[in-house]
């Protein structure tokens, strides 16, 4: 059992104690109490021990305050990173080089050393998610000022140094921010590759912006593999994928002349606003069947923004600014309205 | 500590092995070295939140507005940029890696000198009184001689190549840097109002280089007011260091 599922069997058993409260108080059902008893003991050694293993929320009280804590660690760990690198800032002059090294070095270890204790802690994980965050930070710092100190030549190697370690903190912890981080560091790296092999320069990644859609698709089809663990980590890959193939299709459908496949502009824009449409539906579709809501979002986003930046060229100037709007809001009712009809369509008869 | 604590502590690790390899490598020989004047080289920094002390380059870098910029389409070409009409066209931005070559006071600078004060002269010309001229002229040669004598003359792909064409490594620097192209539109006139020309532009990847406390206590004390030396050098890969920063 992983945490996402130790938290689902704590869901589970809350709603169906609260459940039994009411179908008691509705006169359904009413356990005899040595019945209760068991049920009772075995639910609290249950929680408890799921608590103890997996620092999963037990009750309503311990899920909000979960959700405080990881508010308070993220902005807690933005501001630890600065800290960090002003730090380095503020006293690396009078540092020679040795301790300059020695310092970089030592700070991304001791962060994850913190990070490793942390988890060892009951109640401890946005805390250790923090640490691991600061980690990353300190990373990046290290390896940017070791380029600075020995002027060394500029590289994208450093993002897929990043990425790993995100993706290992990700990957072996369950931590959804350096994971998700590790993800697009990780993209970036690779479409910059992309670049390099097709004859262009890292420095310009979207010279032909269909590697970053192939990337970004690669991305989303692994985030929907059942096998890729622990369960935090797909949601990462998904979003992150179809963040780049997106951006990377509404750049292709507006500045066509950017194309690789020889096109001519104006086709190009032709064929990409409707792979553009077409994609996005699917990737509603997709989510909505398999419940993933960073989809569902993701496919939204661009079509709304697609139908925003085609409808701006086409009518900003040919209707009176009113009826723009009214024909914007007419367009957003008709995909609510839509989606509510695949709403009631899923509820039982 | 588990497996994946070992995967983390062993990312950041191999990292930074690769990075302090590949300086030490860069550093284990010296290919060049150039002795520059406070001129070229002014040592700045040691603010209250940042307190490191860079050695930053100053140099001209030249300017055309022919198609391909100064660099002219064939060494263009040659760091693998396609400059016809139609791939300038489809994508309007470009940065390639390649390598500068900085000359210092030698000819270039010569020739710059010359094309300044005689730009100046001309702007001059209408200036009724030859007393307030001269003066005039004396103050911008003065400040000329108090700018940086590196100039930028060349650039390619290829530093050996590079360095055959310029031996002389007392008067020709040879730093990594990066090629970048880009559209400019310029007005020529009512019959064709807006004109396309494809402009280039080399950037030094690393301008500004540390300088350690050690070296900066030259400049520091009073006799640094006078003026200083700072000997460059690049290594292996090129990458350039501070080797001596001495009293003028």
């Amino acid at each position: 059992m992983d945490r996402a599922a130790a938290q689902r069997r704590a869901d589970q058993v809350r709603a169906f104690q609260q459940e039994l409260v009411l179908l008691e108080r509705e006169g359904v059902f009413t356990p005899d109490p040595a019945l209760r008893h068991r049920l009772a003991a075995h639910h609290t050694a249950l929680l408890d021990g799921l608590a103890r293993q997996f620092d999963v929320d037990t009750t309503p009280r311990t899920a909000q305050l979960s959700l405080g804590m990881r508010v308070a660690a993220l902005l807690g760990a933005v501001a630890l990173i600065a800290a960090v690198v002003l730090f380095f800032l503020r006293f690396w002059g009078g540092i020679p080089v040795a301790g300059q090294v020695a310092l970089l070095v030592a700070a991304p270890l001791l962060m994850l050393g913190i990070m490793a204790y942390a988890t060892t802690r009951p109640g401890a994980r946005p805390l250790a998610e923090l640490f691991a965050l600061v980690a990353l930070g300190a990373f990046v710092l290290e390896l940017s000022a070791l380029q600075s100190i020995f002027a060394l030549r500029e590289s994208p190697h450093g993002f897929l140094a990043w990425g790993a370690l995100g993706l290992a903190l990700g990957h072996g912890y369950a931590f959804r921010g350096p994971g998700t981080a590790g993800v697009a560091l990780v993209a970036w790296w690779l479409v910059a590759m992309l670049a390099e092999a097709t004859g262009g320069t890292w420095r310009d990644p979207v010279r032909v912006p269909e590697l970053a859609v192939a990337a970004g698709f690669v991305l989303f089809g692994l985030g929907m593999l059942a096998r890729l663990r622990p369960p935090e980590m797909p949601p990462s890959y998904r979003l992150v994928g179809l963040t780049a193939a997106f951006a990377a299709l509404l750049l292709l459908a507006t500045s066509g002349s950017m194309n690789g496949l020889g096109l001519s502009r104006h086709a190009a824009e032709i064929v990409y606003q409707l792979l553009t449409l077409a994609t996005s539906a699917a990737v509603i579709v997709i989510g909505v069947r398999r419940g993933w809501r960073e989809t569902i979002v993701a496919g939204a986003g661009a079509f709304l923004l697609l139908a925003v930046i085609k409808s701006v060229d086409w009518f900003w100037d040919w209707m009176p600014r009113y009826l723009y709007f009214l024909t914007l809001g007419l367009v957003a009712l008709l995909v609510v309205l839509v989606l509510r009809r695949w709403r009631l369509a899923g509820r039982p008869e | 500590m588990r497996a994946r604590g070992w995967v983390v502590v062993g990312i950041v690790l191999l990292a930074t092995a690769v990075a302090l390899a590949e300086a030490l490598w860069n550093r284990s020989a010296v290919g060049r070295e150039t002795v520059l004047t406070d001129r070229e080289a002014p040592i700045s920094g040691g603010g209250r939140d940042e307190t490191a002390r860079w050695m930053r380059l100053e140099y001209v870098a030249p300017t055309d507005s022919a198609w391909g910029g100064w660099l002219g389409t064939a060494r263009l070409a040659a760091l693998g940029a396609d400059t016809t009409v139609d791939a300038v066209r489809r994508r309007q931005m470009d940065a390639r890696p390649a390598f500068a070559v900085l000359e210092f006071d030698g000819p270039a600078w010569q020739d710059y000198v010359v094309e300044r004060i005689a730009g100046y002269e001309r702007t001059l010309v209408g200036d009724s009184s030859a007393m307030r001229r001269d003066s005039l002229l004396t103050l911008f040669r003065s400040g000329l001689e108090r700018d940086s004598r590196l100039i930028m003359v060349d650039a390619g792909p290829d530093a050996a190549a590079l360095a055959a064409r310029y031996p002389d490594p007392a008067r020709h620097l040879i730093l990594p840097a990066v090629v970048r192209t880009f559209v400019e539109h310029r007005f020529v006139g009512p019959s064709a109002p807006v004109d396309t020309v494809l402009g280039s532009r080399v950037e030094l990847e690393h301008r500004r280089l540390l300088v350690s406390d050690e070296q900066v206590r030259v400049v520091r004390e009073p006799s640094g007011a006078a003026g200083y030396r700072v000997t460059l050098a690049t290594g292996r890969s090129h990458a350039p260091w501070v080797r001596k920063v001495e009293p003028e």
